[in-house]
């Protein structure tokens, strides 16, 4: 339906549609809704404003729409709530609607910015790389890291980037949280995918769920043939909708099982910690 | 969750499709895909692709790994910081709510409507108060707190009545009445004293009490609430203690506003 939806300028006079379109004032990109596009240039105009009230001219002119598209965008997000109108003034300025746009969810702690100084933290105290980790089928996705100087050329890990879910503490830590029909599940599929290794990763998954039982973490050595050592604890969130993993890494020769030990010991206490600040409680509706 | 309506023209649909996409994140979400966003916004998943797309590119969305998952990016907080510098009630309401928070170590929240929210303007907590999940830019349901009970009361006719069907849009047809008829009855229940009252209706485990805070010259309506969990708390408190400080602090609010000669919109 979106497909007739998106553009603002129909109703121009095709010449000047095409000249616009050349200058690249409107996306020729298919995919691009510009309805969406314009509204939220229409909004940034009073982001960026030091004046609190605009009129729609004001507006027309800081985002270099035509005058008609400019005020039906602004009728528009009126409409929503995203602007507020003053009769008497005649002027716009952002409405509390605006809030609701992903603020809380973004700032000041998405789960990663709560759990970032911990990485700073680990990354410069034992020089290793330090991520927050969540599943993706069967692979972890790094959500969150932080680099030390050790760790800078030798592991590139970064936001996005993709481990095994078997054969890395990282993915231990997480399956050692799950509920067992979860995990009875994974297991299908990591059988599948590594046939070959499944009865050594399976002894090894069994066991980081013995350590994590015991010690609140697990570690493992020259994880997916490589020589990173790494080490994890889970991270749970209330209720236990959500596991994550909290690692850290380096290569071997940085990482020595006495300090996998250590370092594991702290992943354990801040995985408590933030499990109890996530908890919360005081929260009046 | 949205006020667009099937009437209103193609690029007002498409523009509140696209903001509501931003609504649907919560805090603590992992990054949400495409087809969680159409369950979570109940859109067709291919016109939730090219919303996320032009997320994307606008700044507002960020990928997170080849498979494309989504979480909110930079340019969220933009708008939003915009927004709280220039509410003054902010700034006039902030000493006031933490005081009340310290004294009795509790959270202590101003909001204002939303469609069928209250959002969250302002937040205080005590210094033991364990308080994660709620914070400003937070949306509670006004129908099952105390904040948005008290709201509705403060509200003229027109005005509640608006909020009452983004309530029944929200809820659907078929809670819609029986969501109708208690929230009715909630609001009655605040004339006796001036304040709600809600004993886990929202959260188990939570206690809160509500009250209006009517700025420009009852022109604007806000609400406070102040709320614990409940665990080993006498229920009592609440509306003998409670209701009564936040009643103060709320007329607080409105009085040095006035004196000050602010407006909540600043006009």
């Amino acid at each position: 339906m979106v497909n007739d939806l998106n553009d603002l300028d129909a109703g121009l006079p095709r010449e000047r549609v095409r000249r616009r379109r050349k200058s690249g004032e409107i996306s020729e990109d298919r995919d691009f809704v510009n309805a969406l596009g314009r509204g939220l240039i229409v909004l940034e105009a009073f982001s960026a404003a030091s004046e609190v009230w605009l009129n729609g001219m004001d507006v027309a002119e800081r985002v270099d729409l035509p005058k008609p598209t400019t005020s039906r965008l602004l009728q528009a997000l009126r409409g929503q709530g995203y602007l507020y109108y003053s009769p008497s003034r005649r002027q716009y300025r952002l409405g509390t609607s605006v809030l609701s746009l992903g603020f809380a969810a973004r700032e000041p702690f998405s789960l990663g910015d709560l759990v970032k100084p911990y990485l700073r933290e680990l990354a410069d105290e034992y020089n290793v790389h330090a991520s927050l980790a969540a599943r993706d089928r069967l692979d972890m996705i790094e959500l969150e890291v932080c680099h030390s100087v050790n760790t800078l050329m030798t592991l590139r890990l970064e936001v996005g980037s993709r481990i095994p879910l078997a054969g890395t503490a990282t993915g231990h830590a997480l399956i050692a949280a799950l509920p067992d029909a979860e995990r009875d599940y994974l297991f299908q599929g990591l059988r599948e995918r590594h046939q070959k290794h499944w009865a050594e990763l399976e002894a090894s998954i069994t066991m980081g769920r013995r350590e994590v039982k015991e010690f609140g973490y697990t570690t493992a050595s020259a994880s997916w043939n490589t020589d990173i050592n790494g080490v994890a604890a889970p991270l749970v969130l209330p209720g236990g909708a959500s596991v994550y993993a909290l690692a850290c890494g380096a290569p071997a020769r940085h990482l020595t099982q006495a300090k996998q030990r250590k370092i594991g010991q702290r992943l354990a206490e801040i995985a408590r910690q933030l499990e109890d600040q996530l908890r919360g409680g005081a929260d009046a509706g | 969750m949205t006020s667009i309506s099937a009437k209103d023209p193609v690029e007002v649909v498409s523009l509140g499709r696209g903001l509501d996409i931003l609504r649907s994140f919560r805090a603590l979400d992992a990054p949400l895909g495409n087809k969680e966003i159409a369950e979570r916004t109940q859109l067709p998943k291919a016109t939730v692709a090219r919303l996320t797309y032009t997320l994307c590119k606008m700044g507002y969305l960020r990928q997170i790994g080849p498979h494309g998952q989504y979480h909110l990016a930079d340019k969220v907080t933009g708008l939003g910081h915009a927004l709280l510098r220039t509410l003054s009630v902010r700034q006039i309401a902030d000493p006031l709510m933490q005081e009340l928070a310290d004294k009795f170590e509790m959270s202590v929240a101003l909001g204002i409507g939303d469609g069928a929210d209250m959002v969250y303007l302002n937040y205080c907590s005590g210094p033991e108060t364990v308080t994660m999940r709620l914070r400003v830019g937070s949306l509670i349901p006004i129908a099952h707190t105390a904040m948005g009970r008290a709201y509705m009361w403060g509200l003229d006719e027109p005005a509640r009545q608006h909020h009452m069907e983004m309530i029944r849009r929200s809820v659907g047809p078929e809670k819609a009445e029986g969501v109708e008829e208690t929230l009715t009855a909630e609001i009655q229940s605040v004339e006796e004293k001036g304040f709600s009252v809600s004993f886990g209706d929202w959260r188990r485990q939570i206690y809160a009490v509500g009250a209006p805070v009517w700025l420009d010259n009852g022109e604007t309506v806000l609400a406070l609430n102040c709320g614990t969990r409940a665990i080993g708390l006498d229920r009592t408190r609440f509306p003998e203690t409670l209701g009564p400080e936040l009643i103060l602090v709320s007329n607080e609010i409105s009085h040095r506003m006035s004196q000050l000669g602010a407006t909540f919109w600043s006009e």
